[in-house]
Parts: structure tokens; C-alpha cells; sequence
């Protein structure tokens, strides 16, 4: 049943039984995104457009858009607009649990947390409302607790104490529901308080994708890890003694199985306080391919300040990847010190490596990571609007 | 567990990591190793002798 209405020449505000034009006269006009009697569906449900009130909140002075709808069956809701950001509110009939000690209330297993407490008045309104919405504004505090996307709103007065829930609602969402064009709608600015960071999927859901993501990744290793023959395919060791006057050593052909696969060769010089260098070339006796490239190892120790110190190391390895089957022999060219005259190689084939996976692990890692510091970027500059930041 | 929304709304993600780990798998099939690899320089020889074991190079 309708309690007040407005005139839409005069824009008086008239109250049920109290036909007095003094009353409340709205000096300002202000524009309407939804038109009054438009129809739209939301959440399967076709309510229409009674109302339009613009509120102001008293102590800090910004002001907001709220629509009134109604269904013959459900009843009334609202459509709140504050910087282009829309919310669906309905009134609900159970009372939350609440928190006392963290001002946060529970209800249907969301927490929501206390964003604002306000008084409001009305300084417009257009159209025909089931209460006064002037006066009842005037003498309501209304507490606002969001749990993004929803949000619960509690208004209280002399008379009574009222729920409601309400769920954000994107431009797009709002268009389609009213069959009205998004550009018609106020621009939107900043992030709104109830705005989720993302709409289509949850902090949880994307932690438990990328766990198992990560599970997977480490299940391929391992299974592909069992397949790898880690084939010792050649080792000797060479003295200085034997070089020949071209200075190489030049190595027995030895076969590599298969098809490409990595190649290691690993190198040991007996070092004490020296060095060891040489260019190796391995060959591939069958196509003619050379890989070219070089090792160098030095070995330091000693004893300091009553502690023994030590760097470098005696190995050194040259890891190869995409090494095709074939004939293959090595030749190095080595460059000894003058204290050490050895050193030995010993070449692997299909060495498993791990690598790969800690790569692949790091960039499915990188996204959830990403994401999880911009949402709280988000969250922090949603909280700077509101006193009751858990930020602060 | 999971929503078929949200993974609808994770499919970009998911879809990379598949492509990622696709690429993972084929390297190690193929023994490529993306990094800690020793750089090589490679050159090819077209006169080689089918039947000599060694030859000599520098």
C-alpha cells in the first residue's frame, strides 16, 4: 500500500492522511538512470521501478541514488547507486549472529565486517514508496557490513530494527535486466565498497587450481624422471703427459641411444689452490654437427684467522640439451697450470633434471601470487573510504 | 569441490598452465632444458669422412 508520494510537477512530497503541500518541498531536481514504471528481471525475478530517493549522509555530506522496486509477490527491494556502483538490496527476515568483538556479523556462512554507520536524509525523491522514506531516513541509523560481493544493512530506529542483504550488481548485469543501455547509467569511479575484486571465481578455488596444477606438474616429473636411463656413456681420465702436439685430446667414439635427449659432461681436475681450463668440442661423426663450448674450474682453500676456508670446487658441468642419437667423440683442448697436470670426464646421457619443473611450478605460481597482492592492494583502497578499516 | 563457474572463470588460467605444462613434458622428451644449460656454439662440418672415426679441428 502506498504511504507517500511525490508530485512529478511540483516534486512535493505528500504523506498518507497528511495532504499538507508544506510539507516537504524538494528544492533540487536530479537525474534518474532507471526511468519510474520501468520493468526489469533480476535474479529471475520482474520488479518495477516505484521510486527514486537521492540521500545524503550527514556528517561527511556525499550523497547516493537509491530506486525503489516492487513485485506483487516478493515484495519491495532497492537498487542503490553510488559512483557508478550498483548494488541489489531485499530485506530479510532472520536476524544475523553477530561478533561482538570484532564488529562483524555471520549469516549464511559469510562474515561480514562493519564498512560504515550513518544517518541519511532524503533531499529527493520521485515517485510512490510503502513508507514515509523522508522521516523514517531522518530518525534511522543504518550500519552497513559487506562481505564482497554482499552486503548487510541494518537500520535501526525507535520503532523498529530491519535487515537487509544486498549483492552487487555490475552495469552490464543491470542493462540486460532493464533493457536500458550501460552508457545511460552513472560513470563508474574507483572501486565500490561491495565491488569484487574478480566476479567469476574465489581466492579458494583459485589456491586449490593451482595447487593442483603445481601436484600435477610434480607427478609429470616424476613419471617422466622414471623413464630417464641416466647412461654413463664415456669416462677417462687424461694426463698432460699424453697431450699431443696439436694439444688435443681426442676421445674414443661412443654411441648415444635413442633420440634427442640431454647430454652431460662432467669434469674433475685433482685442484689445490689452482685452476683448470679447456674447450671441448663434441662431434657428431655421423651429420658432421659440432657443439663448441668451454669449462673452467678452480679450487682455493686454506687456512685463516683460525678458521679453514674454501671456494670453488674441484667439477665442474656442461649440461646439453637437444643432443640427437649417433656416433659421437669428444675433443678437448685442455689448458693445464703449471701445478696440475690431470683431469677426467665422464659424459652421461638422459641425466633427469628438475629445472623445468621449478620454472613451470613458478609461472603457474606467478598468477594466484599476483593476483592474491592486487586483491589486497584493492581491498586496502576499498577500506581507506570507510572508519572501521581493519587496515588501519 | 570446485564450481563449474569459477572454473569457467579460472579456463584462461587453467588453459595456460596446460599449454606450460604441455611444453614441460615435450622438453623432457626431447631433453631441452631451458636453463642451467651450458652454452654451446654450434656448427656444422660437411666434409666428413663416413668412414674416419676422428678428425681434427683448430
Amino acid at each position: 500500500m502506498t504511504l507517500a508520494m511525490t508530485c512529478p510537477n511540483c516534486h512535493i512530497y505528500y504523506r498518507r492522511g497528511n495532504w499538507n503541500k508544506d510539507i516537504t518541498k524538494f528544492e533540487n531536481t536530479y537525474p534518474q538512470a532507471l526511468p519510474l514504471g520501468a520493468k526489469g528481471k533480476i535474479d529471475g525475478t520482474v520488479y518495477e521501478v516505484m521510486g527514486f530517493l537521492v540521500k545524503k549522509e550527514k556528517r561527511y555530506k556525499y550523497t547516493w541514488r537509491e530506486y525503489m522496486l516492487f513485485n506483487p509477490y516478493l515484495g519491495y527491494a532497492f537498487l542503490s547507486e553510488y559512483d557508478g556502483h550498483w548494488n541489489f538490496i531485499w530485506p530479510i527476515e532472520d536476524n544475523p549472529k553477530e561478533h561482538r568483538v570484532d564488529n562483524s556479523f555471520v549469516y549464511e556462512h559469510e562474515t561480514y565486517q562493519l564498512f560504515q554507520k550513518y544517518n541519511a536524509e532524503v533531499i529527493y525523491a520521485n515517485g510512490e514508496f510503502f513508507f514515509d522514506v523522508v522521516d523514517l531516513t531522518d530518525s534511522t541509523l543504518t550500519e552497513e557490513y559487506i562481505a564482497p560481493p554482499f552486503l548487510l544493512g541494518r537500520e535501526v530506529n525507535e520503532d523498529s530494527l530491519l535487515w537487509f542483504k544486498g549483492e552487487y550488481i555490475t552495469e552490464k548485469e543491470l542493462s540486460e535486466a532493464f533493457d536500458i543501455p550501460a552508457k545511460n547509467f552513472p560513470q563508474k569511479r574507483g572501486l565500490g565498497y561491495t565491488e569484487p575484486v574478480s566476479t567469476s571465481f574465489s581466492d579458494q578455488s583459485l589456491i586449490i587450481v593451482g595447487i593442483l596444477l603445481c601436484l600435477f606438474v610434480i607427478l609429470s616429473q616424476l613419471f617422466l624422471s622414471s623413464f630417464d636411463k641416466n647412461t654413463v656413456v664415456y669416462q677417462d681420465t687424461f694426463s698432460a703427459d699424453k697431450l699431443t702436439s696439436q694439444k688435443v685430446f681426442i676421445t674414443p667414439s661412443f654411441t648415444l641411444e635413442g633420440s634427442s635427449k640431454n647430454l652431460d659432461i662432467e669434469t674433475y681436475a685433482p685442484l689445490s689452490n689452482d685452476w683448470f681450463y679447456a674447450e671441448f668440442t663434441l662431434i657428431n661423426e655421423d651429420d658432421g654437427t659440432e657443439y663448441n663450448f668451454t669449462k673452467e674450474i678452480e679450487y682455493y682453500s686454506g687456512y685463516e684467522g683460525g678458521e679453514s676456508w674454501s671456494e670453488g670446487s674441484m667439477f665442474g658441468e656442461a649440461l646439453l640439451s637437444k643432443i640427437p642419437g649417433g656416433h659421437y667423440h669428444i675433443n678437448i683442448y685442455p689448458e693445464f697450470s703449471t701445478l696440475n697436470h690431470e683431469f677426467s670426464i665422464k659424459v652421461t646421457r638422459d641425466l633427469p633434471t628438475y629445472t623445468n619443473m621449478w620454472v613451470v611450478i613458478l609461472c603457474i605460481i606467478i598468477y594466484p601470487a599476483v593476483y592474491l597482492v592486487h586483491k589486497r592492494y584493492r581491498e586496502q583502497a576499498r577500506w581507506s573510504e570507510s572508519d572501521y578499516s581493519p587496515y588501519d | 569441490m570446485i564450481p563449474t563457474d569459477e572454473l569457467k572463470g579460472l579456463r584462461y588460467y587453467i588453459i595456460s598452465a596446460i599449454l606450460l605444462l604441455s611444453l614441460f613434458i615435450y622438453s623432457d622428451i626431447i631433453g631441452w632444458n631451458w636453463f642451467n644449460d651450458t652454452s654451446t656454439e654450434q656448427t656444422r662440418m660437411h666434409r666428413v669422412h663416413s668412414n674416419g672415426r676422428y678428425f681434427y679441428h683448430k
